[in-house]
């Protein structure tokens, strides 16, 4: 027994070691200086000096930062309806067998993942484009007065740049769903189909709880993901008009480049890695934790 | 339903829309509306997504006013060709494709072995730190690079790497751990537990668990998981950019820059480039991407 | 004859060490960060280097590509004491260089290589810091900024080129009725923008935005206010399209290059793309935005100019007297490189060739009218205060949405600069 457990710790050290060790020194490491580097007031270059909280007090005063953090839940939510929404609608009917032509439709909704973002952000800034954008163009064509200046009005902003990032990479929620719903085995949906229901309850009923586990990643890739958002807003609007697309990473951006307050733009960080964090656990509390196995 | 007995099944429509037993002759027709309807949006959107192919290659044989003004979605009605040539010129092609498929190579292999073996740990060994360890693991997912560029930046030359592949592939596989570690450990739990018990009745010891029986049923999320890792090193920017100075070095995404002055960028030129840079993420996609189906296939079969 | 043998193997030797050691100095590597992306950059950086080899033979560049990426790896290369021997630079990374000790004083090595001499009175204080020291040689002139505007289009569409606000205000009118974008702007850059408010600040304030960045002056002065009142009018009127915050460079020019805009905003280096392109469509209009009572007096008040960017030399280079000396010499040919082979119009240096193609019409005007520029203020590049420019960029963006009040823009850029 003893030799047993003494067994099982060598196994998991042998397991575990390696990636933490890495991660650790590569990762974590920065980090925590980071957090440290959130006490200093410091341009990133010059002899700094220590002020203790002052960027956190500076920073709750700035309402760059509350519209970063607003940005950023915004944005996050697009994602999680949209990846998470569609890419399950998607992959439950793609999962159908009667479905013809699913080796197509499943290579098609993957290639926007595969291409660069600067080609789908300036592919997207065309569609835009609020005096020949296709979008516009469309609208006025079905005769509807809807035109907008999608990327610079404070209403549309944030949510199409946020679209563009959710549509780009609904090919990842997709393709993990998908490969869950597949790896279910067939006779737990024939059992129900036979009791005589729909396949949509059946889904409803069957599928999805049996997708908790891969709901809860997809949840977690999918809100830290747009909380820490970045080149979407880096290619197609600067950030701006003026602050209106904002988000965290962009203030750490501005902040230690732009403006050379590296002390400041290492408090933005650590408030979003606490922020990650914080939704992280939540997801994890609150997405049961019974293992589910077929 | 009635597709149960055809278990390899890719049925057309048309055969299946015939009645059931519960439903009579206007539930078929009603099945067909709906299906032309499914088709539809499936088909819209794929198109959707097909897309952007389309308009980067023929972006690529456009100028800037072209791109911008004259002839913004269609099909170029001049074929530059000269902004290939100038791609192949001005771009050192090969080192920069021989650059970033050695550091996404490496960099696919290692990040999925540690990732794997973590996730295993975690998910199916029962320690008391292992809830702690994962979400420790997926701080990762939200360390935002450009803060840490300064202590990385150190980190790498301290341990002596920089100016070598590894100056990349380091940074890479540890941020990728923690995705691939949050992925993996979820299909992990999804697997019975009753697969290790049997195992160690066999005699089998972990290793070899771990190796011949576990490894074989995880594989969709490895070739699903090689596909990301490998895009993510193939595009990434960022830190490519802050860790690489030698021109020998450079990966596809630097290459780039030689399209990109002070005020003016050669559009043309860079979608070119562009074009062919996305070719090896393609063929990887496709080539996983038929790995993943197999696997499935294979998977649902033992399971099932 | 062995002995006389041995005697030349001897004196042959002895030779090549004395002159190795007093003759051809040792070849020296230089690390080199600067821009080398599109032609015009190309050709200057190619024709100083070229011109080096004869001047200094023994140095030999490794040249790394710049990215266009706010001074992130240039700033990371200081933090972590890996700066290259050379590199270009703006006056906003002087700044922070200059606090943190990674720019090399170059005062001596201009001195001894007469740099200031060689340079036009008009450009020497661009070698010069406001402490007085020199941190960077220029390698490029003074530029100013220009509307460049499309003379057809006006002519077609019966539209006065105006002279004044008033008849600009007019003249945008005109152009948006006709669905013509009256002023091309690349505002997804953050600069043009600010450009834009600088010039109608100098149609009452010839300081510019440059005053308030040198602490000499406040946002809250009138002549500022005014100007940030007739941008929101001139917006309102629909001076640039609303997609304008998502046009960058290369669009804008594609616009008005098409004819799609009958204006548009930049600095006088693009003259060359414009000429080639446009030919005789295209002439240069001197800032019709003051009042019609004083549009004459203030016409050659220039928005503009300042140091764009220089060469410095890293203090930590192993080389550092020689990179210094090369990096002084290097820009001076640099500079020339932009006249010869660029057709810049605007040259620094005293008894500088001509450009070998010639000057475009459009450039020529350029070189007429630039010995009538009273006063010049900066790019927002040139802008040194960080906390400023980062506000009054991101604010006059917003100013330029429409949406945005003039009191708390004032309100606003004022709290920035309290911080």
């Amino acid at each position: 027994m003893l030799h047993n457990k003494l067994n099982d710790r060598i196994a998991i050290a042998v397991f575990t070691l390696p990636a933490v060790v890495l991660f650790t020194t590569v990762v974590v490491y920065p980090v925590l200086k980071t957090v440290y580097t959130s006490l200093l007031d410091w341009d990133g270059l010059s002899q700094p000096s220590f002020m203790m909280f002052g960027n956190y007090m500076r920073l709750f005063g700035d309402p760059d930062f509350h519209l970063a953090v607003k940005n950023g839940l915004i944005f996050a939510a697009v994602l999680v309806i949209y990846q998470i929404g569609l890419g399950s609608v998607f992959a439950l009917i793609l999962s159908n067998r009667r479905i013809a032509g699913k080796r197509f439709f499943r290579t098609a909704y993957f290639v926007p993942v595969v291409l660069s973002i600067t080609v789908v952000c300036q592919l997207w800034l065309s569609i835009f484009n609020a005096d020949r954008g296709l979008l516009n163009n469309l609208f006025h064509a079905l005769g509807l007065t809807y035109r907008q200046s999608w990327l610079s009005s404070g209403k549309t902003a944030i949510v199409s740049v946020a679209f563009v990032n959710a549509w780009q990479y609904l090919g990842i929620h997709f393709s993990l769903i998908y490969a869950a719903i597949k790896s279910i085995p067939d006779h737990y949906y024939e059992a129900a189909l036979i009791d005589g229901a729909s396949s949509f309850t059946a889904h409803c009923k069957i599928t999805i709880p049996l997708l908790a586990e891969t709901y809860r990643f997809c949840l977690i890739i999918a809100i830290t993901g747009g909380l820490k958002a970045f080149e979407n807003m880096y290619i197609m609007t600067g950030g701006g008009p003026g602050n209106l697309t904002y988000t965290l990473t962009y203030l750490i951006y501005k902040a230690a480049f732009r403006m050379n307050q590296y002390g400041y733009a290492c408090a933005s960080a650590s408030v979003l890695l606490l922020q990650c964090l914080v939704f992280t656990v939540l997801i994890n509390r609150l997405i049961a934790h019974e293992r589910v196995t077929y | 339903m009635k597709g149960q007995q055809d278990h390899q099944g890719y049925v057309p429509v048309s055969r299946t829309a015939a009645p059931t037993h519960r439903r009579g002759v206007a539930g078929g027709r009603l099945r067909r509306v709906s299906g032309i309807a499914l088709y539809t949006l499936l088909s819209f959107y794929a198109f959707c997504n097909l897309y952007p192919l389309f308009w980067m290659v023929s972006n690529s044989f456009k100028n800037n006013q072209e791109i911008f003004v004259r002839n913004v979605f269609g099909l170029p009605r001049i074929w530059r060709f000269e902004n290939y040539i100038k791609a192949w010129q001005s771009f050192n092609i090969f080192l920069y494709f021989k650059n970033s498929m050695i550091v996404a190579t490496a960099t696919v292999v290692i990040t999925l072995m540690l990732s794997i073996m973590f996730a295993y740990a975690t998910a199916r060994m029962s320690w008391k730190l292992s809830s702690i360890a994962r979400i420790y693991m997926s701080i990762g997912m939200f360390v935002p690079v450009q803060v840490i560029f300064i202590p990385l930046v150190l980190l790498i030359r301290d341990f002596h790497l920089s100016n070598s592949y590894l100056a990349l592939i380091v940074p890479y596989v540890a941020f990728q751990l923690s995705f691939c570690s949050i992925v993996f450990y979820g299909f992990f739990r999804t697997l019975p537990p009753e697969l290790e018990e049997a195992a160690a009745i066999d005699g089998a010891n972990v290793y070899v668990t771990f190796y011949r029986i576990i490894l074989p049923l995880v594989k969709p999320a490895i070739a699903t998981l090689a596909i990301f890792v490998f895009l993510f090193s193939w595009n990434e920017f960022a830190i490519a950019l802050i860790m690489i100075s030698n021109n020998s070095l450079k990966t596809l995404p630097l290459g780039l820059l030689l399209f990109q002055g002070q005020f003016a960028t050669d559009w043309g030129a860079m979608g070119a480039s562009l074009a062919l840079a996305s070719i090896p993420t393609i063929v990887v996609y496709l080539l996983f991407g038929n790995e993943v189906e197999k696997a499935l296939t294979v998977g649902s079969a033992v399971k099932g | 004859m062995k002995r006389g043998l041995f005697l030349a193997v001897t004196v042959i030797l002895v030779c090549m060490f004395t002159t190795s050691i007093l003759g051809a100095p040792e070849p020296v590597k230089l690390r080199i960060y600067t821009q080398y992306s599109i032609l015009d950059e190309k050709l200057a950086y190619d024709y100083a280097a070229a011109a080096m080899k004869k001047i200094m033979p023994e140095v030999t560049l490794d040249l790394e590509v710049a990215a266009q990426d706010d001074d992130q790896k240039i700033k990371t290369y200081a933090a972590t004491g890996n700066l290259p021997d050379i590199f270009f630079s703006s006056p906003g990374l002087i700044e922070v260089f200059k606090k943190s000790k990674n720019v090399l004083l170059l005062d001596e090595y201009v001195r001894e290589l007469k740099v200031e001499e060689r340079l036009l009175p008009s450009a020497r204080s661009l070698l010069w810091d406001e402490d007085g020291h020199c941190y960077g040689v220029p390698n490029v002139g003074q530029w100013a900024a220009v509307i460049y505007y499309n003379k057809e289009v006006f002519s077609v569409n019966n539209i006065k080129v105006p002279t004044n606000y008033d008849e600009f205000l007019a003249a945008v009118k005109a152009l948006k009725a006709k669905e013509i974008i009256p002023l091309a702007l690349f505002a997804k850059e953050k600069w043009p923008g600010v450009q834009l408010y600088d010039i109608l600040v100098t149609r009452m304030d010839p300081g510019g935005l440059k005053k308030i960045n040198d602490g000499k002056g406040s946002i809250a002065e009138p002549a500022y206010r005014k100007a940030a009142e007739r941008l929101v009018e001139l917006v309102k009127a629909g001076l640039v399209s609303s997609g304008a915050f998502n046009t960058n460079y290369d669009e804008a020019c594609a616009l008005f290059i098409e004819g799609k805009a009958a204006m548009l905003l930049n600095g006088a280096w693009a003259m060359s793309l414009f000429g080639e392109q446009m030919g005789n469509k295209v002439d240069l209009l001197y800032y019709p935005l003051a009042d019609s009572a004083n549009a004459e007096a203030v016409k050659w008040n220039m928005s503009g100019g300042g140091l764009n960017q220089a060469f410095c030399v890293s203090p930590h280079s192993k080389h550092k007297d020689v990179a210094a000396r090369f990096a002084c010499q290097f820009a001076l040919k640099f500079a020339e490189g932009r006249v010869v082979k660029c057709g810049d119009p605007n040259p620094i240096l005293k008894n500088c060739p001509p450009p070998e193609k010639g000057y475009l019409p459009i450039q020529q005007r350029y070189v007429n009218d630039s010995v009538n520029f009273k006063t010049m203020t900066c790019f927002p590049w040139g802008l040194t205060d960080a906390r400023f420019k980062t506000a009054i960029e991101d604010n006059v963006q917003k100013l330029l949405t429409g949406e945005y009040a003039v009191n708390d823009f004032i309100k606003d850029t004022e709290r920035a600069l309290a911080r």
